[in-house]
């Protein structure tokens, strides 16, 4: 790992209503990559990933010591304002979940708007354009942006939720499974366009999935019981494994 | 950062303004409570534990008497619409839930959808109803049943009452799990016999629904305006008490709270502090009975 | 039905003269159920919101057991201290004070205890609200939680975050508030004792006593058979509060959540 690291988490140990979920996490990820935390279910991979942008918070009884550090900042820190971190980082859900009651645009448009990213309309047009034109979305939908965001297929909605994350600048974009409820087709999209999205920011991926961590990423985590079990190239996972476990699941005899 | 400072400062301040606003919303209903409590209980001791038998005192007289006609009415009213209430909510809600054949599954459908409606209409007009049902059944058999009559009333509960107790009921038959609904078709049993089995298997919720018909019961005034009536007597126990005026512990709070003398308004505390240690008495219940599901 | 419709139009009221018309009853219900509605909308969302998404878990159930008290409080009750408690209270802090002020010839002058159209629309909210607030609650609670997470995800504050969950879930508050407005359309015992059950020709002024439609069948039932049109006029009240009802009933199945 060459590069620089974008985010570092050290030691971080998540406890949900007295359970241990995370079990002393360290991790570098680097700068403009897709980093990805594979791992069976109820390994903790998505409490990871929710730790980073601090949307942990919104759970009750959870208790939270080391530290995540993102582009220079200390998420944890009372000092931290969490709005603050969750500009720098962007998120995109396993369920493709746009706003229902908001059309394409708006729903693009809202982070920007009341974040204030932009001074004028026309600024704010151009941001969503740019936006639904990097998640591959614009020539579908440019004719019908006021249009429910409901209206559209899965495959579209996931991109339009990409883009609504893109559209807030972050540095980091963290994606939960994002594939996990749509059909091969629109995953093969979404997969071409995550590796496209690297170009421009890091993306932290998370999967139960050993041949999609393959397909897209330069770097994998193997997780498993709320500890990282072995990180490493996508090359060096695959091919030669050190821990056992990690070359059973991705062989296919767990998970 | 534009302007996340402003923005921080004024999810601050809304959250505090919300907060406010509901406190406020929180204080007529504490002030309530209170008030009635307090004045209740100061009137109930000048005659404790009469006030609760004593007939109330005749115009112009300063005794305080008591609300011993209203509390019996309340029960005998109460005791004769409930089992009926009961019996048509649990038959009915049976036969929506368990519905066998398309028909009988539209039947429901229609029920539900009445039974809804039907709980959003003012109590007043199902009053209104039974006093002008009763007239025209008079009219057109050229008899005589009285319009003001404990009849009417236990009728006028039963309208009411019954939807609520049908919802609750049908809420419950619906929540049963399908494997348990189909362990228990599969027993090869009847009809009836399963649907004995599953009432068994809501016991707690109806007991629920129980509480909550007899709440809506006690708590009922402006059917019984034109219905009950009202009555100052204890009710004579004879077979012609379905055909008097009999008075409640609600028409007697509406009554003398309206009244021109200050012991009969006195009274009405007392009643209304009455009724409330019911209905929360009640409202308790439904709680912990609805928790154990 | 001997007047026709006309009894919807007149604002007189005389059983002598066998003269009947439900006009200021009409206006009266309107306007007390809309005032009612209008802070209850604003009561039952914060309420609501303060229980849902601000209170601590201990608190939180504390105030929700309140409320669902408040709702179970037969309404007689709220109207006994409606009369006694709440009227005279609004008369002295709010009606004479805006009296003094001059504006009586807008908003009449209250009597006696205050009882008027204004105590009336004051009861209400309080009774609707908690029942509004059930349901809001319902609705905020419903809102999943992968919904939640992406409105924190995109940076928003607590309160931004809230307005958007009320965007949301607009669709059971307002049939929370169809729901309620019925209910304050319909309430009989309690309004018939704070209105004042009055005829004046000020039947459009808050402060002044004045009738709804509910509580002007509760007010005249008692001698409406000496007379011979009486019973059928109330009929006609009744039938008007029926339609009423039935309106509102259908705009919640319409537009509302399906419940």
């Amino acid at each position: 790992m060459s590069r620089d690291p974008i985010i570092i988490i050290n030691d971080l140990r998540v406890r949900i209503g007295g359970k241990e979920i995370l079990k002393g996490v360290n991790l570098k990820v680097p700068k403009n990559c897709v980093f990805t935390i594979m791992g069976p279910s109820g390994s903790g991979k998505s409490t990871l990933l929710r730790s980073i942008n601090r949307i942990l918070d919104l759970y009750d009884d959870v208790e939270v010591s080391g530290d995540v550090v993102v582009d220079g900042v200390s998420v944890y820190d009372p000092k931290t304002d969490p709005i603050y971190v969750r500009r720098l980082v962007g998120m995109v859900f396993q369920i493709p979940n746009p706003l229902p009651h908001l059309t394409i645009y708006e729903n693009v448009a809202l982070g920007p708007k009341i974040n204030r990213l932009v001074r004028s309309r026309r600024e704010l047009d151009e941001l969503v354009r740019w936006a639904l034109e990097k998640a591959y979305l614009w020539d579908e939908v440019k004719d019908r942006l006021h249009v429910p965001a409901v209206k559209l297929s899965g495959g579209q909605q996931q991109r339009l939720c990409i883009a609504r994350a893109l559209a807030m600048r972050p540095k980091v974009i963290l994606m939960d499974e994002p594939t996990s409820n749509l059909d091969p087709v629109a995953t093969s999209k979404i997969e071409e366009l995550i590796i496209e999205l690297k170009n421009y920011l890091t993306v932290v991926l998370v999967t139960h999935n050993p041949f999609q961590a393959s397909r897209v990423s330069d770097y994998v985590a193997f997780m498993y019981d709320g500890t990282i079990l072995e990180v490493g190239s996508v090359d060096e996972i695959f091919t030669k494994p050190k821990n056992k476990y990690t070359e059973m699941y991705v062989t296919g005899r767990m998970g | 950062m534009r302007g996340l400072g402003i923005r921080k400062l004024k999810s601050y301040l809304m959250i505090s303004l919300i907060t406010t606003v509901s406190v406020l919303a929180l204080i007529p209903i504490f002030h309530l409570i209170t008030s009635v409590t307090l004045k209740g209980v100061e009137v109930i001791s000048r005659n404790f534990p009469n006030i609760f038998f004593d007939v109330r005192p005749i115009p112009g007289s300063k005794e305080v008497g008591g609300i011993g006609p209203y509390i019996v009415g309340t029960l005998i009213i109460t005791s004769l619409s409930i089992p009926i209430t009961l019996t048509i909510s649990v038959l009915a809600s049976l036969y929506s839930s368990e519905a066998l054949s398309r028909f009988e599954r539209s039947i429901g459908k229609y029920t539900r959808l009445f039974t809804h409606m039907l709980i959003e209409f003012p109590t007043i007009i199902i009053g209104l109803t039974v006093y002008g049902l009763l007239t025209s059944i008079n009219n057109l058999f050229n008899i005589n049943i009285p319009r003001f009559s404990l009849l009417a009333g236990t009728l006028a509960l039963i309208i009411i009452v019954t939807p609520y107790v049908y919802s609750q009921v049908e809420d419950a038959l619906k929540s049963i799990p399908s494997h348990v609904r189909e362990a228990v078709y599969s027993l090869g049993v009847t009809r009836v016999k399963a649907a004995y089995i599953l009432l068994r298997y809501i016991k707690p919720a109806l007991y629920a629904s129980i509480t909550i018909g007899v709440f809506r019961t006690i708590s009922e005034t402006a059917a019984l305006l034109f219905t009950a009536f009202g009555s100052d007597h204890y009710p004579i126990l004879d077979s012609q008490i379905l055909f008097r005026p009999i008075g409640t512990l609600t028409l007697a709070i509406y009554n003398f709270a309206l009244s021109p003398y200050e012991n009969w308004i006195d009274l009405s505390w007392v009643a209304a502090f009455t009724l409330l240690v019911m209905s929360t008495t009640l409202f308790v219940i439904s709680k912990v009975l609805s928790r154990g599901r | 039905m001997r007047d026709g419709f006309s009894i919807v139009l007149k604002t007189s009221w005389n059983p002598v003269k066998e003269d009947y018309g439900i006009l200021p009853a009409i206006v009266g219900t309107i306007i007390s159920a809309s005032i009612a509605l209008a802070l209850a909308l604003v009561l039952s969302v914060s309420t609501s919101v303060l229980i849902v998404e601000v209170l601590p878990r201990r608190l939180r159930s504390l105030a929700e057991v309140l409320v669902d008290l408040a709702a179970a409080i037969p309404s007689v009750i709220y109207g006994l201290w409606g009369l006694y408690i709440l009227s005279p209270f609004l008369k002295e802090f709010v009606m004479d004070r805006v009296v003094e002020l001059g504006l009586g010839g807008i908003f009449g002058y209250p009597r006696g205890l205050g009882t008027s159209i204004f105590s009336a629309s004051i009861l209400l909210s309080i009774m609707i609200t908690p029942f509004a607030a059930s349901i809001i609650r319902v609705g905020l609670r419903s809102i999943p939680i992968h919904i939640k997470e992406v409105l924190a995800s995109l940076a928003l504050t607590k309160w931004e975050v809230i307005v958007m969950e009320l965007k949301y879930i607009r669709r059971t508050i307002f049939t929370a508030l169809a729901v309620a407005y019925g209910r304050a359309v319909g309430e009989t015992a309690a309004v018939a004792m704070v209105v004042g059950n009055t005829l004046t020709t000020d039947f459009f002024k808050v402060f002044s006593p004045g009738y709804t439609i509910s509580s002007l069948i509760a007010d005249q039932y008692p001698n409406a058979e000496a007379y011979t049109y009486m019973v059928s006029a109330l009929f006609t009240a009744g039938l008007f509060l029926f339609m009423l009802s039935l309106v509102i009933n259908v705009l919640v199945m319409i537009y509302g959540e399906k419940r």
